[in-house]
């Protein structure tokens, strides 16, 4: 088993990697905790609202970290948008299975894909697990830039790549 | 004594359920023999065919054919629960259902034996993701039935059967290889083989939803969620069987673009999930 995000990480003792931690992940957490002031015991996401500047960094982290995403990603390129009803819309740079940034998209902000749905929808995704590919395929999460031809192929990726944030402890889903 | 009953003397036949429409349907409908459709022009068609044009028609033929051997073989389990809870109308028309995919392995096998004229075994163009649906979670979920007939099992079944594999897979696929040979003019007997087909498989479909909505409005919430958890498992492979023929052909024969399929496959998809999902109110 590859590296992972697990639900308590803030919990695991800097140095002392769990099972199925690569000693990469771990850094990357170590510095990750530094930049939004995480200490290295207590569930300290606690409180992060979703969709918050901490929570995609949280996000960016649990990304960075996972050789599973990397793996499913690696010939991924290009941009991607999440548009959350009309107030939300992050940015992610990817490309080739790295996450180099998630932030809140500016409006000049490029992409190679686009996906869209109200609130409700991300939180079906984002905290109650449901499958991405499932609601595409409903149309319910509706890709509203790009081809469908071409992303449905990252499906697992994209599965991958929310089941990192669905996986960071302690976020205020409300 | 034994306690057996026989529900057509005992209560009598139900003519407005919907299960006896569809079985009169296929009475009218479904008769129709594959041997008595002419392939001759289909076979020198293919004769002016280039090599890739021949592959990909010889590769989406095999894996309808195996499709339909596999729909054949897994049917008996969800007849077999369906005759023990004596549900006589769907009874009746799960035998014209069974029939009517017997003779779908006939039709598209003769377009094997008299229009490629291929003798060799195709099992090789049975890709890694149509493997995991034809050969293991259809089975499995089909075979499950023998010993697990909950509502739940039953609903795990009917969404692999009738949603994913006649629902997404089976039907774009005739989708797709019709439009194939109407764009280019070619095979008209292949043509109104698979019209006949679609038209068969547009019943079987209707049943798949008349079974998961009556699953829905006896027992709610935990068929609902088994439904959803089944799509999410295997729509990823569903739609990966048609990436990977994708993948196998450049340029593709026949300016086959993935959208031709995935559109389809989409719409049909949502239209099913949305009547499914009015017919339970979580």
């Amino acid at each position: 088993m590859g590296p992972r995000i697990a639900p308590d990480f803030v919990c695991v003792e800097v140095g002392s990697p769990g099972p199925g931690w690569s000693e990469e992940s771990l850094n990357l957490l170590e510095i990750r905790r530094g930049d939004i002031g995480f200490q290295t015991t207590g569930p300290k996401l606690a409180g992060v609202k979703l969709f918050s500047d901490d929570w995609q960094k949280a996000w960016e982290t649990a990304l960075r970290s996972s050789a599973e995403y990397q793996d499913a990603s690696r010939t991924w390129e290009g941009a991607l948008i999440l548009s959350v009803g009309s107030d939300v819309r992050l940015f992610l740079d990817l490309h080739r299975g790295e996450c180099r940034q998630i932030r809140n998209a500016l409006s000049d902000d490029e992409c190679r894909f686009e996906l869209a749905a109200p609130r409700d929808v991300w939180l079906d995704l984002l905290q109650n697990g449901k499958d991405p590919l499932y609601l595409v395929m409903r149309g319910k999460l509706k890709l509203v830039q790009g081809s469908k031809a071409q992303l449905l192929p990252y499906s697992k990726a994209a599965k991958i790549m929310l089941g990192a944030a669905q996986s960071l402890p302690g976020v205020d889903y409300e | 004594m034994s306690d057996l009953t026989y529900v057509s003397t005992e209560r009598g036949l139900n003519y407005d359920h919907p299960a006896w429409k569809l079985f009169e349907k296929s009475k009218k409908l479904g008769v129709w023999n594959p041997a008595d459709i002419d392939l001759s022009k289909d076979r020198d068609d293919w004769l002016t065919l280039n090599q890739d044009e021949q592959d990909i028609l010889l590769r989406l033929t095999s894996l309808f054919t195996a499709g339909e051997e596999s729909v054949v073989q897994e049917l008996m389990p969800l007849m077999w629960v369906i005759s023990r809870e004596r549900r006589l109308e769907e009874e009746m028309f799960l035998s014209a259902f069974l029939f009517e995919e017997a003779k779908h392995v006939e039709t598209f096998r003769r377009f094997v034996d008299e229009i490629a004229c291929v003798n060799g075994d195709l099992s090789h163009y049975h890709t890694q993701q149509y493997r995991d649906v034809f050969y293991d979670a259809l089975p499995q979920a089909m075979g499950a039935l023998m010993h697990d007939n909950s509502p739940v099992a039953q609903a795990k079944a009917s969404a692999t059967y009738n949603m994913i594999v006649e629902g997404v897979l089976a039907e774009t696929g005739y989708h797709a290889y019709h439009t194939i040979l109407t764009r280019r003019g070619i095979m008209p007997g292949m043509v109104k083989l698979v019209e006949l087909v679609k038209r068969d498989e547009s019943r079987h479909l209707a049943y798949g939803l008349f079974l998961l909505s009556r699953l829905l409005e006896e027992h709610g919430r935990p068929v609902w969620d088994v439904i959803e958890e089944r799509m999410s498992e295997l729509l990823g492979p569903a739609i990966g069987v048609i990436e990977e023929v994708f993948e196998l052909y450049d340029p593709m024969p026949f300016e086959l673009t993935p959208d031709l399929f995935i559109d389809f496959a989409m719409s049909q998809f949502q239209s099913r999930m949305d009547r499914l999902e009015a017919s339970f109110t979580p």
